[in-house]
């Protein structure tokens, strides 16, 4: 019976060692050809995905890398232009310039938003003793961030409104009419209101992952550090956070991914401006391909943005490995 | 009856203020917790508390309660703007969700319980999609989606949409499948079970819970998308979808704020009511504690 089973499954292309019978089975040449023959009905079911794939994300992929090499406005001929694209982002292009100044303050405030106030939230929940209040604030955790984005965002751009937004109301309300402007229509101060937007800052699905961790670490550990007489906060600073490190760093990773290639919240919020005061980097690119159609230009800009988020993930990985050791 | 309640409240005696104050001890990240969820809420709650206005209400007194309440006009006259793209941004989701659970979960099944030349190559290879940012490929897809004649299509969102949803899909399926026992399927195909059949009665039901992770996702990242269908639908109206009609629109309704406000909400609601049935799953996912680096 046993016998019969395994060579069903090794027929009918079953779990790795039917296969491996059949790979030792045939010589090293003609194995080649039948393991091709093999693998080709497995590879029409993945076409489909395959396919897609190619067309939609490598070929695109491809093309960005491609293009950011030459000049190349719509309509004209491309011409190969080496490594120009990337020398004038950073020696002509003022605009290019302040938005690395713009994404830079960005994402420091979204990496802090992403890890350390989500830690500091999970642990009030998990000091929470009581199961069913647990169980809905985690719910209420989620509940804000599946408004859609627009939505939040369009919201935000009313209550920064000059002449009927909610803060300016707020801050009349309680006296200090003096502090009241148009939040979004300041180039001193655009950049900075689009940052803080979203207060309280509470990301629920960062906060779900951290509280995931911390309710996951054994809770023998926990009662013996009580034993021990470790006050709350030491139990925070030598337990908690070490032992919830791969949820903190994956919010980190997940934060900087995010917050260099932002631009939806800039699009909607401000459109870059006043006078390209909050421009950011994904926005401009979409300003050279699509206003200026500077295709080449904005390919290049794509690839500078993929290339610092490559960078800053591996560099931020590593770190923390080894603050970790 | 009377002692054994007073007992029960008070095991160790004290006054009613000693009583507080323990509760206040052991309980006080409940309120903070409390007034944080109301925080994160205030702009929905704020555009609920302006949808109730009509213009002249919103000029003479914006932040006090105005009576009477206009959501019976507010509502129909959103609902009248965005109902269309409702629709497309339902069907949207809904078919590139199908697509991306069907094609992602056959493919995941290949990678999970086939061996054959090159799979690892292969696997690799779509995974490393997960570390190309959107922004990179943004406008060469443009470029490719134009090439194609899916302009001012449909079919301009739902292709790429059902396309890179999938990476995550097979991932996430993949390592499932992988988990479920082989003599599950082997006993199968000695029964006379097709391959195919093993996949769609066996694998699939037992993958409810990640499926529908999955599907969340796809969902989540579909209806909220601004910018792709921003850019692949153009002007054409009757494809808009919700995040294009509420940023085109938001300017001409500028002036009925009410009407703008009620839009918002209406344009929130799919996803809440998508939540209130799913949340269990949903949480669960994000707590289930494998999430790390």
């Amino acid at each position: 019976m046993g016998l019969l089973k395994s060579w069903l499954v090794g027929r009918f292309g079953g779990v790795g060692t039917g296969q491996q019978v059949a790979r030792q089975s045939v010589g090293a040449r003609s194995g080649l050809r039948t393991r091709i023959r093999h693998a080709l009905p497995y590879y029409a079911v993945l076409l489909p995905t395959l396919f897609g794939l190619f067309v939609f994300d490598y070929y695109p992929a491809f093309l960005a890398i491609y293009h950011s090499f030459f000049e190349w406005d719509i309509g004209l001929p491309a011409t190969w232009v080496g490594v120009d694209n990337f020398v004038r982002m950073f020696t002509q292009d003022r605009t290019f310039l302040r938005s690395l100044r713009n994404v830079g303050i960005i994402t420091v405030w979204i990496m802090f938003q992403a890890t350390v106030i989500p830690l500091v939230v999970a642990e009030l929940i998990f000091a929470i003793k009581s199961i069913r209040w647990k169980y809905w604030f985690r719910i209420g955790m989620i509940l804000p961030a599946i408004i859609p984005g627009i939505v939040v965002f369009l919201l935000w751009r009313f209550i920064y409104d000059g002449s009927v937004g909610l803060l300016n109301a707020l801050l009349t309300g309680i006296g200090l009419e003096s502090w009241t402007r148009v939040w979004l229509g300041d180039p001193r101060v655009a950049i900075w209101a689009l940052t803080f937007s979203g207060f309280p800052w509470v990301n629920g699905v960062n906060t779900l992952i951290t509280l995931a961790g911390l309710q996951n670490i054994n809770a023998e550990i926990l009662e013996s550090s009580e034993l021990d007489g470790a006050s709350r906060l030491q139990r925070i600073w030598r337990l908690d956070i070490p032992l919830v490190f791969g949820q903190i760093k994956l919010n980190l990773v997940r934060a900087i991914i995010a917050s260099i290639q932002i631009f939806e919240v800039v699009f909607v919020m401000t459109e870059g401006g006043p006078i390209k005061s909050t421009m950011v980097p994904g926005l401009w690119l979409y300003y050279n391909a699509f206003n200026y159609h500077r295709m080449g230009y904005a390919s290049a800009i794509g690839v500078f943005i993929f290339v610092t988020i490559l960078l800053l993930t591996l560099i931020s990985m590593r770190i923390f490995r080894e603050e970790r050791a | 009856m009377r002692t054994a309640q007073t007992a029960g409240y008070a095991p160790d005696g004290g006054s009613r203020w000693h009583r507080l104050g323990r509760h206040m001890r052991r309980h006080w990240p409940i309120p903070v917790i409390l007034t944080l969820i109301v925080l994160m809420m205030v702009p929905m709650l704020l555009a609920l508390f302006i949808a109730g206005k009509s213009r002249a209400q919103f000029d003479f007194d914006p932040w006090g309660l105005t009576f009477p309440i206009y959501y019976h006009q507010t509502f129909p006259a959103a609902w009248r703007v965005v109902s269309q793209s409702i629709l497309n941004s339902v069907i949207v989701s809904a078919v590139s969700c199908i697509g991306v659970l069907f094609f992602g979960s056959l493919s995941a099944y290949v990678f999970a319980r086939f061996d054959f030349l090159g799979k690892d190559t292969v696997f690799v290879i779509i995974l490393s999609l997960l570390m190309i940012p959107a922004i990179l490929t943004l406008v060469p897809r443009f470029v490719v989606v134009h090439k194609l004649g899916l302009f001012q299509t449909m079919w301009a969102l739902l292709l790429p949409y059902i396309a890179a949803g999938q990476v995550m899909a097979v991932f996430l399926m993949r390592t499932f499948f992988t988990s479920i026992p082989s003599e599950y399927f082997e006993s199968a195909r000695i029964d006379g079970a097709s391959e195919f059949r093993c996949f769609w009665n066996i694998a699939l039901p037992l993958s409810k819970h990640i499926a529908g992770v999955v599907a969340i996702l796809q969902v989540l990242g579909t209806w909220n998308d601004i910018f792709w269908p921003y850019l692949t639908i153009g002007t054409k109206k009757e494809l808009f979808t919700i995040p294009v009609a509420l940023l085109i629109f938001n300017d001409q309704l500028g002036q009925q704020i009410g009407t703008q406000m009620a839009g918002y909400i209406i344009a929130s609601l799919p996803l809440v009511l998508l939540f209130a049935f799913t949340s269990r799953l949903f949480v669960e996912g994000l707590t289930a504690g494998g999430l790390k680096l």
